[in-house]
């Protein structure tokens, strides 16, 4: 190893001897970006103010002569940054034009110092530091700095630089701000971005991605008022109480690659520890808001569905903690994930059945898998962690709930787009199941051809990128297990999470385990649902069943005879044939190898395997019964497939009672509409 | 008078009357109907020869749903499952109390403006059937007395209608502002404390000039009034001299109506039916409703007619 002045191997006190978070003494993961922190929150001047020292160890082949860091508060600073440029054309969340001074933030490094050897003077870099906006190139973005070094950092080689910062709290953006005395801090601190093979993986923020890091040992001491409770990334290992105040807090977590906390004066705090053997034990803390403690349960409940199922699926949870934060009502900060720490999110009104808090809190939580311990980047291939995650998630909350009951929420106040209802109503009989529902269908649908999965995440057509991330790769991941069984693709996924625990895989190394793992080669599989945007739709075109007739010049002996249509009625002897004619087709682009069922009258059933390639296919039986109806992908192994309604078809088709019986309901809707109407008359 | 006196007797006086309940239900469901047929032709199409048939027989497909929306282009674009039961009155009700009514399809609010129409021409014999000594229900009479005061009644739909954009206006700006107010409060239960007793002053509002304007109605009809403007005041004015007995008989009979909707939320069918004959009961059950509903509307009007005649013609 070539060493400079920046490739000594510096020690860290600060950093040393966290093996012991981790059941296992050995080293998971990299750690090569790590970082000591001290950070002072004023809830009065709603500041941050914070020095750390990153320690960053060059895994790569390459030597690199700058240091890039993630600035992502700096996306709010003002609103020509990329982030909230981008929003505008997602037509998501609060209102931009609606912000008061103290909602923006901006995170504002005062100093970066390049600590060398011992005994030698530190360097001040930061004059030479400088934003850079690599991907579209926006001047107004403050997101990315880079820090030129004076010498290469050669592979394994150490860099270490001391940063101070102070950093103006936003009202709640990308779930991270406040919200009165609630504070939720996430992507607060100056992070180095990743370097790859290739140079520098390191992009702006963006309004339709979240992040990509190192693994490495964080030691983070915050200092808050003492009658706040304090929440975090890791365990709290020293608490310290001042004369002024304030108590500083110690958390410390090795082998994950962010850190997040929360502070409040309100939260209650229960614990619980999840102990299900073989699974190791998990001690979850749970910070409630207090008016939510008669859900406090239901969130425990939720995190060990997640602890066991993730676990027994994939691999076990290896921290031994986990908390789970129940945010502020109307803080936003709800449902997002940081290693060994996540948030859910409840209401006040919330009854059993709907499917919240618990699908948030299984999702989240499920997160520490898939994207904390397996580390994918989510600038450009968010599905790997958001799509694998919401296929778990749906997976989870069937086997543990079942389905969920349709639900709406009433009085919401006109004009307060904030304020969503705060009434439920449960729709008994009405129910979301994990197919469509839980893997979301619906919201791939609508934006099915707009783009390929394999554009960068925060490349996505807007506001395309969560059908594409999320509900695309959950439909084609249980396509997957309808197509290979589970137990196949439970392999493939236990088999890519432990290959690639504590690293970044990318999405090549999922494929090459699933080909591996299957024995198949499932190329083609991929190169629909990842590499194009074509959409999957296949259908019975039309059914068809008549007696089988006779008719026309026949050879009767050594007679052509002319003999008109069969007539069975008039020839008991002989068993009546039917034949039965369908017509199956493709109509989206993309194919898929499909089951064609025929259903006969008698009951009998005919199956046949079309690989789907062509445009149509027709089917002939000629059989003693009349058909019934016909049904393309009867199991529904095609989750992709867009109209699954069309897949079947009766020849006597049977849809005057459900369409009277859905009429007259929606009829009563209309007639209490125009009496509506009739109030302002 | 008193107001529960005004009450029962405007009750006694409608329920004395059941050819004109029946009369506007008949128009209710005459005007209802050729949407509810295209909307079950539509539900026909889609489902088509699939074997969705059995699940929307049985319950209900959220995946079938879902197709059928992305194609639904027309009224049937309104089509939603949360119609079930008592669904489709707590639909209408936040559409009325966040003025949405008007976002629904324009077809259908095109039916809801042809409602109200109706309902304007036929206020003229309801509030002459309830005004007078009972006699037998002609239609041609309703008609006669209806299209008399039509355009009147009309051109006071216009002023209140005024009003109510102006609550409207002033409801999303109060929400607005108790957004704002409240965006540091960490607590739902206050935030939800705050929007309740909003929602009941934008509600008290909106049914005080409801409640002004029928009284504006009867005293056009009592009184012969041509001016609309004056008719108004004199609703106002009216209401505001016996504040007590107006208003308890409004709001009783409001209060009424609630409890009605929640027995009707703990009997409602759900979306269970499958057979034909069930799919009828179900549908009578919500006619029933409908038509109590239309009763407790006629008695608002015959009650306060009572009250109206007692206190002025005194």
């Amino acid at each position: 190893m070539q060493r400079t002045l920046l490739g000594l191997v510096l020690l860290v006190p600060a950093l040393g001897a966290s093996q012991e978070e981790l059941p296992d003494e050995a080293h998971p993961s990299a750690r090569n970006a790590s970082y000591s922190i001290e950070v002072e929150l004023d809830p009065e001047t709603m500041m941050l103010s914070g020095k750390e020292i990153i320690t960053w160890r060059n895994v790569q082949p390459i030597a690199t002569d700058e240091l890039r860091l993630h600035l992502y508060w700096n996306a709010w600073r003002n609103n020509r940054s990329t982030w909230l440029l981008e929003s505008r054309l997602r037509s998501r969340g609060r209102n931009r034009d609606d912000l008061e001074e103290g909602d923006w933030s901006y995170t504002d490094v005062t100093s970066i110092e390049l600590i060398p050897d011992v005994g030698v003077p530190s360097i001040d870099l930061t004059s030479e530091a400088r934003f850079d906006a690599p991907d579209d190139g926006n001047p107004e973005d403050r997101t990315l700095m880079v820090v030129p070094l004076p010498e290469p950092v050669e592979p394994e080689g150490i860099v270490q630089v001391e940063l101070s910062w102070d950093a103006k709290i936003p009202r709640t953006f990308a779930r991270t701000g406040f919200r009165g005395n609630f504070f939720f801090i996430a992507q607060w601190f100056p992070k180095v971005a990743v370097l790859e093979e290739e140079g520098w993986n390191a992009h702006q923020f963006h309004a339709g991605t979240e992040f990509y890091s190192d693994y490495g040992e964080y030691d983070v001491r915050i200092t808050v008022p003492s009658d706040y409770v304090v929440g975090a990334t890791g365990r709290e290992v020293e608490k310290d109480l001042h004369d002024d105040g304030k108590t500083t807090y110690r958390y410390r977590q090795a082998d994950v690659h962010d850190f997040a906390w929360t502070a409040s004066p309100d939260y209650v705090v229960l614990e619980r520890r999840f102990d299900e053997p073989p699974l190791p034990p998990v001690d979850m803390r749970l910070l409630l808001q207090p008016e939510h403690e008669g859900q406090a349960a239901r969130h425990f409940e939720a995190t060990a569905a997640c602890l066991r199922n993730y676990g027994t699926w994939y691999g076990a949870y290896p921290y031994g903690h986990v908390t789970i934060v129940d945010p502020a009502y109307g803080s936003g900060a709800g449902g997002m994930e940081y290693p060994t720490f996540f948030t859910a999110g409840t209401r006040l009104f919330n009854p059993f059945g709907a499917g919240s808090p618990e699908g948030v809190t299984v999702h989240e939580c499920g997160h520490q898998f898939w994207y904390g311990i397996v580390g994918n980047n989510e600038f450009e291939h968010a599905w790997l962690d958001e799509g694998f995650n919401t296929f778990s998630t749906a997976r989870t909350m069937d086997v543990t709930y079942g389905n969920r009951t349709l639900s709406r929420r009433y009085l919401n106040p006109r004009g307060a787009d904030r304020m969503s209802g705060f009434l439920p109503v449960l729709f008994e009989g009405i129910e979301r199941d994990r197919l469509v529902g839980g893997n979301r269908l619906d919201g791939y649908r609508a934006a099915a051809t707009a783009d390929a999965q394999s554009t960068p995440t925060f490349q996505y057509y807007p506001a395309t990128g969560s059908a594409h991330s999320y509900n695309k790769t959950a439909l084609w991941l249980t396509t997957l297990e309808r197509y290979l069984g589970w137990a196949t693709l439970q392999e493939i996924m236990s088999t890519y999470f432990e290959r690639y625990k504590f690293r970044h895989p990318s999405p090549q190394d999922f494929f090459d385990v699933a080909n591996e793992v299957s024995g198949r080669d499932l190329t083609w599989f991929f190169d629909q649902v990842y590499r194009s945007s074509n959409d999957f739709d296949y259908a019975i075109g039309r059914v068809a069943s008549d007696p089988v007739e006779l008719a026309g010049y026949v050879k009767q002996g050594s007679d052509l005879v002319h003999q008109a249509g069969h007539d069975a009625e008039d020839d008991d002897d002989e068993a009546e044939l039917y034949r039965s004619e369908v017509v199956v087709q493709r109509r989206g682009a993309a194919h898929f190898p499909v089951e064609v069922l025929m259903v006969f009258e008698d009951g009998s059933e005919v199956k046949k395997e079309w690989d789907g390639q062509t445009r149509w296919k027709l089917y002939v039986e000629e059989r003693p019964a009349k058909l019934d109806h016909a049904v393309v992908d009867p199991e529904r192994k095609l989750l992709l497939d867009l109209y699954y309604t069309n897949n079947s078809k009766r020849l006597e088709p049977n849809a005057k009672l459900p369409a009277r019986k859905w009429a007259s309901k929606w009829m009563i809707w209309v007639q209490d509409l125009l009496t509506t109407f009739a109030f302002f008359s | 008078m008193s107001a529960i006196g005004a009450a029962f007797t405007g009750l006694g006086k409608v329920l004395g009357s059941p050819s004109v309940v029946l009369w506007l239900w008949l128009a209710n469901v005459v005007v209802a109907l050729p949407a509810a047929m295209v909307l079950s032709e539509s539900i026909r199409d889609s489902v088509g020869g699939s074997l969705v048939d059995e699940k929307l027989r049985d319950g209900f497909d959220m995946g079938w749903y879902g197709e059928y929306l992305a194609n639904a282009k027309g009224i049937e674009s309104s089509f939603t499952p949360t119609i079930v039961g008592a669904g489709a009155f707590f639909n209408n009700i936040e559409a009325w109390f966040n003025g949405n009514l008007f976002e629904v399809h324009p077809g259908l609010v095109g039916l809801g403006i042809l409602y109200a129409l109706l309902w304007s021409l036929f206020l003229g014999g309801v509030l002459h059937g309830y005004g007078e000594a009972a006699g037998l229900f002609r239609l041609g009479e309703f008609l006669s007395h209806g299209g008399e005061y039509f355009f009147r009644f009309v051109r006071l739909a216009v002023l209140s209608g005024v009003l109510y954009y102006g609550i409207y206006r002033f409801s999303g700006w109060l929400f607005r502002r108790i957004e704002r107010a409240t965006q540091d409060v960490t607590v739902e239960e206050s935030v939800f404390a705050y929007v309740v007793m909003a929602s009941l002053f934008v509600v008290f509002l909106l049914t005080f000039v409801n409640m002004a304007f029928d009284y504006a109605k009867i005293a056009t009809f009592r009184q012969n009034r041509r001016s609309m403007v004056l008719a108004s005041l004199k609703g106002f004015g009216f209401v505001l001299s016996h504040v007590g007995r107006t208003m308890t008989l409004y709001y009783g009979l409001g209060l009424t109506g609630l409890v009605m909707l929640f027995v009707y939320y703990t009997i409602a069918p759900g979306a269970g039916q499958s057979t034909m004959l069930g799919v009828g009961a179900a549908f009578v059950v919500g006619q029933m409703y409908l038509l109590a509903k239309l009763v407790l509307r006629l008695t608002f009007y015959s009650g306060q007619m009572r009250l109206f005649d007692a206190l002025v013609r005194r």
